[in-house]
């Protein structure tokens, strides 16, 4: 038994699937599109309806690269992409690793407190 | 020498071991040495003396030597067994290699009463023979440690009006080191309760309404996760940093810092990295974020949160703008050296202060158990060794107290109708050793901008208080190459700033 405190069952906080763009690679939230720097563009598919695809850190997109350390540069790279609860990111994470612009992407791990009660 | 001091409309004592009240009187009774013997000594006792099987009879020789030299009012068993219980040790113990971890034996008779069976009470005369007996059975090579009995001291010594009582004095982690940080000596110099300097404890809920914690602590991002448990823990780390120094409840290390708190929940899933950049937004060069999760790496064991890229990479971020950062290093029993983890962020540095968990002076597991690992009573190890849950590597920098912290929540030192009044003696895990830590930065960091009009490096702060802290010990199965790291000692860091 290793100690730890779980999210409570009906918490409402869901698992998504992490992300990471390859470099050059920005996701225009309006449109609702990957972009690359040479202008090419890629529209995500295979994710259910009500999917969301987000920043993990919103705040540094769209800043001036020149304000930011070599840290945060990277931190832009990294976004979401939340499911309808309903679904399994399991599932879905092969058709999101398949998407051109993604470098990498994975099940976001299972998050706990590191106490005992 | 005890100093007399008034501190938060408290009269209390400054001992050698830390703060007591005046108030309260120890009793009656003589001191007396506990003696445990180790797991494989085939070592029993009688009411007078050391008994043991023909081949092992020079080490009960040796130790009814040391008890020739002193007058002995009684030899009892420490857990009240029976002659039959404490004889039947002898057996178990002969069949048992050195060192032995008692779960892998449990099928060979290491059960509790076999636990208990070692640890023998040594009663002297004169009490004033017990600290010379103690270290006269701790030089046989069959008694794994003799120490006097702790005189205990009631965590409730005195009440208040509003019917809380005080707590502080069953706060060991302040305390002179090497038991504690040596927080209380360190207040003693301007700055160094945690002055103008801020907090942010990132994980998922907290009471902030608890009578012992300042007004106006700030969620500043995130949603809280609306469960008991996450307040209780939120509650407990922000006790032992900022509850505030008055004649009820418990004083936080840092009692002087400020703290705000940041939920790990944004848009309905965890993001840790992104509490952690705002976080850094908001705060100040000096200023502390302490991060209070953990999560399942790929052994299934939990693991420290900068093994994700984009939370090392948010942690980087904060430590460039100065501010320090500490982290639980998880409970997962995981070696963070293995080849799985290279090129992770669990064996690169990250800036931050990874926080072990390291077994407390008073180190029996006193009134629960952990199921199959270990029972009600085991010894939980060597003050300062690592405990078994506690994951360990190079990354991992110092430890704190990994159980039975006195802070804020749960209900079981105090309860009552409401959570405000709740206290708790045994918060536990990397979980409670972080905030030791978070506080003794808060302290050091308060002190430099006090002496120095500016706070230290992040960088700085963690060579100072690895190398001022008192050292990691070894015990069994837990081995210094399975690495936590010192525990601070805040008088001796005090002098680097």
């Amino acid at each position: 038994m290793l100690p730890a405190v779980r999210l409570p069952s009906g918490s409402g906080v869901r698992t998504p699937i992490d992300i990471k763009l390859k470099p050059k690679w920005h996701f225009d939230t309006n449109r609702r599109v990957f972009v690359s720097e040479s202008g090419e563009e890629f529209a995500p598919r295979g994710l259910p309806k009500k999917s969301r695809i987000v920043y993990k850190v919103p705040s540094l997109v769209g800043t001036d690269p020149a304000r930011l350390s070599k840290s945060e540069k990277d931190l832009q790279r990294y976004m979401h992409v939340i499911l309808p609860p309903s679904e399994s990111p399991a599932r879905y994470v092969d058709v999101v690793r398949g998407w051109p612009p993604v470098a990498a992407a994975h099940v976001a791990p299972e998050i706990s407190l590191p106490s005992t009660a | 020498m005890a100093k007399k001091t008034k501190k938060g409309g408290q009269t209390g004592q400054q001992s050698k071991q830390g703060f007591v009240s005046t108030k309260f009187e120890a009793p009656d009774t003589p001191d007396y040495v506990v003696v445990e013997l180790r797991y494989e000594s085939p070592v029993a006792y009688t009411t007078s003396r050391f008994v043991a099987s023909e081949a092992a009879a020079p080490d009960a020789d040796g130790l009814n030597e040391v008890l020739e030299k002193f007058d002995i009012s009684a030899i009892r068993s420490h857990f009240g067994l029976k002659a039959p219980e404490v004889r039947a040790r002898v057996e178990v113990a002969a069949a048992l290699p050195p060192e032995p971890k008692p779960e892998r034996f449990a099928k060979k008779g290491v059960d509790t009463t076999f636990i208990h069976s070692g640890f023998v009470q040594v009663v002297p005369k004169k009490s004033s023979d017990a600290k010379k007996l103690a270290n006269a059975l701790n030089r046989k090579k069959v008694v794994w440690q003799a120490f006097v009995a702790p005189r205990p001291v009631p965590a409730g010594a005195v009440g208040s009006a509003a019917g809380s009582r005080l707590f502080e004095p069953a706060q060991g982690y302040l305390y002179t080191p090497p038991d504690g940080i040596g927080a209380m000596e360190a207040w003693t110099l301007a700055g160094a309760k945690g002055k103008d300097i801020t907090i942010c404890d990132i994980e998922g809920n907290w009471n902030r309404q608890h009578e012992d914690l300042p007004a106006g602590i700030q969620l500043i991002g995130g949603t809280v996760i609306n469960d008991l448990g996450w307040r209780n823990h939120g509650t407990a780390v922000l006790g032992e940093m900022i509850s505030v120094s008055s004649a009820k409840g418990t004083v936080g290390i840092s009692h002087q810092a400020k703290a705000v708190v940041h939920s790990a929940v944004i848009n309905n899933v965890f993001n840790a990295a992104a509490a952690i950049t705002k976080a850094a937004s908001v705060l100040k060069a000096g200023d502390v974020i302490l991060i209070e999760l953990q999560a399942t790496g790929p052994n299934g064991k939990y693991v420290a949160m900068q093994y994700w890229d984009d939370i090392f990479s948010a942690i980087k971020g904060a430590v460039a703008k100065g501010i320090t950062v500490v982290e639980a290093a998880g409970n997962g029993d995981e070696n963070f050296q293995l080849p799985i983890f290279n090129n992770t962020g669990l064996q690169k540095d990250s800036g931050a202060i990874v926080v072990g968990a390291g077994v407390p002076p008073a180190n029996h597991v006193d009134f629960d158990g952990f199921g199959a690992a270990l029972p009600t009573y085991a010894s939980l190890g060597v003050p300062r060794s690592r405990i078994w849950f506690s994951n360990y590597g190079k990354i991992v920098n110092v430890q704190g107290w990994g159980w039975h912290v006195m802070t804020l929540g749960y209900g079981d030192a105090q309860g009552g109708a409401t959570e405000n009044v709740w206290y708790t003696l045994r918060f536990s895990g990397t979980s409670s050793a972080s905030p030791i830590v978070t506080g003794a930065v808060a302290c050091l960091q308060g002190r430099a901008k006090a002496k120095n009009g500016t706070p230290l490096t992040p960088a700085k702060v963690r060579d100072i208080l690895v190398a001022t802290g008192t050292p990691q010990e070894t015990g069994p199965g837990v081995p210094l190459t399975q690495h936590i790291g010192p525990l601070p000692n805040l008088p001796e860091a005090m002098k680097k700033v």
